[in-house]
């Protein structure tokens, strides 16, 4: 027999060598010094590989049932979420008014739907955000001839932030977000400016002490915002936005063109300051 | 065996082959989970399943490779999670490990790394070989070679510290 070769010996390594074969192999490295020390590396090397690994596994396994468990309850909830028919989901109406102009294909309707419902579901994944408030992603700005696809990636992860004043970014999607906010009547202001920042951000004040922050890819909920004022952070490179108040479109920008559609209570070149209870 | 006794039988093993893959535990959470959430929309016989959502994670993350080379993470300093408290100076060398690891990882070829974190997570040759798309018989020959590699360029790593 010539000498096995690597991919032999790390075959039989790997319990890929039986009977006839593993039996000849065996006779053979244990009369042939070069395979036997062949064999002795790749079983080495093995074994460093299997420690590193071992090493690296140690700072962020999933170990305990109940972080399975609450993966898996993720997995069901955007399953549902995202067989939810179009026409059925509440959210549907908002992004059907997108579609019918030219900010959004088809598929990125699609997906952001699914993407919206999926944000106003209690118990989303808590990120490393909470406590921290900040996570800085820059954005996708516009998009991109050579990938069409984007649109159609997968689902975003719903990330919430639960602390009062906290800054949170939104990761456009195709060069658009949509910003929802959910606050009382009568209360509040909500700020918007454009940015020259490739990041797109919500902060709250201090006093939102009830305020839930949900970000997913494309989108930003704002949640309980009451008496409390927020303020928005658009890159101004952004191709498309809608700013919705309690179901009420109150900004609209569509490459440069900014439309005002809600209740102002001031104007100062790039900054718009709306009424949200009005 | 139902979805419920599939994902902790399987989830685990896809997410930590995703972490180790990327270096990135939201990318492993996000990926692992949606190559669940596409398994519910299939009907497989139970012995594909795990091949299958490993070839649909690996393709997630070959795709989300692409789209986050035109992407920058301009802060993401919050660590990962820690499955366990530890002693700060044990925690401090295991970063550097873990670190250590990372760039040797990161240093061999997309396809290298797959091979050998598959291999890792107990697939057969076979399985591999559909999953990276080569040749069976080539795996063997593969994984000798991206053994030796990473062993080379980790071993030269832990020389420099």
């Amino acid at each position: 027999m010539n000498h096995a070769g690597d991919g032999l010996l790390q075959a039989y390594i790997d319990g890929e060598v039986t009977g006839e074969a593993e039996a000849e192999l065996v006779a053979h490295v244990s009369a042939c010094a070069t395979c036997g020390e062949d064999l002795k590396d790749l079983r080495g090397a093995a074994a460093t590989f299997h420690d590193a690994m071992s090493q690296f596994d140690g700072m962020s396994a999933i170990e305990s049932a109940r972080e399975i468990g609450a993966a898996r309850e993720q997995v069901l909830r955007t399953h549902k979420t995202a067989a939810t028919p179009i026409s059925s989901a509440r959210s549907a109406t908002r992004f059907s008014r997108l579609a019918a102009g030219s900010l959004a294909r088809a598929a990125a309707v699609l997906l952001l739907v699914a993407v919206g419902a999926a944000a106003v579901i209690p118990g989303s994944p808590l990120r490393r955000l909470i406590g921290r408030g900040v996570e800085r992603i820059s954005a996708v700005l516009a998009p991109t001839a050579d990938n069409p696809t984007e649109a159609a990636a997968p689902v975003a992860p719903v990330e919430r932030v639960l602390v009062p004043g906290a800054e949170m970014s939104i990761t456009p999607v195709n060069g658009a977000v949509r910003v929802y906010v959910n606050t009382t009547p009568g209360a509040g202001r909500l700020t918007v400016r454009l940015v020259d920042s490739p990041l797109a951000t919500v902060q709250t004040d201090s006093s939102a002490h009830n305020v839930t922050l949900q970000n997913a890819t494309g989108r930003m909920d704002i949640l309980n915002l009451g008496v409390s004022d927020a303020e928005i952070r658009l890159p101004r490179a952004l191709r498309s936005v809608l700013i919705e108040v309690n179901g009420r479109p109150f900004l609209v920008k569509e490459n440069d063109q900014l439309r005002v559609l809600g209740p102002t209570a001031g104007r100062n070149g790039d900054e718009i300051v709306f009424r949200t209870g009005s | 065996m139902d979805f419920a006794a599939l994902f902790e039988a399987l989830y685990p093993s896809v997410y930590r082959y995703v972490l180790r893959l990327t270096g990135d535990a939201d990318v492993a959470e996000d990926v692992a989970q949606e190559a669940f959430v596409r398994l519910l929309r299939q009907t497989l016989p139970e012995a594909e399943v795990r091949p299958w959502l490993f070839t649909v994670a690996t393709n997630l993350v070959r795709d989300g490779a692409r789209k986050s080379e035109r992407r920058i993470r301009l802060l993401a300093a919050a660590p990962p999670l820690v499955s366990r408290p530890m002693p700060a100076d044990e925690r401090v060398e295991q970063k550097e490990s873990v670190s250590a690891v990372r760039i040797v990882l990161d240093q061999l070829p997309e396809r290298d790394r797959q091979l050998l974190l598959m291999r890792e997570e107990g697939f057969k040759y076979e399985e591999i070989a559909s999953v990276i798309g080569v040749a069976p018989a080539s795996v063997g020959t593969l994984i000798a070679r991206a053994l030796r590699k990473f062993t080379a360029l980790y071993e030269a790593t832990e020389v420099k510290r």
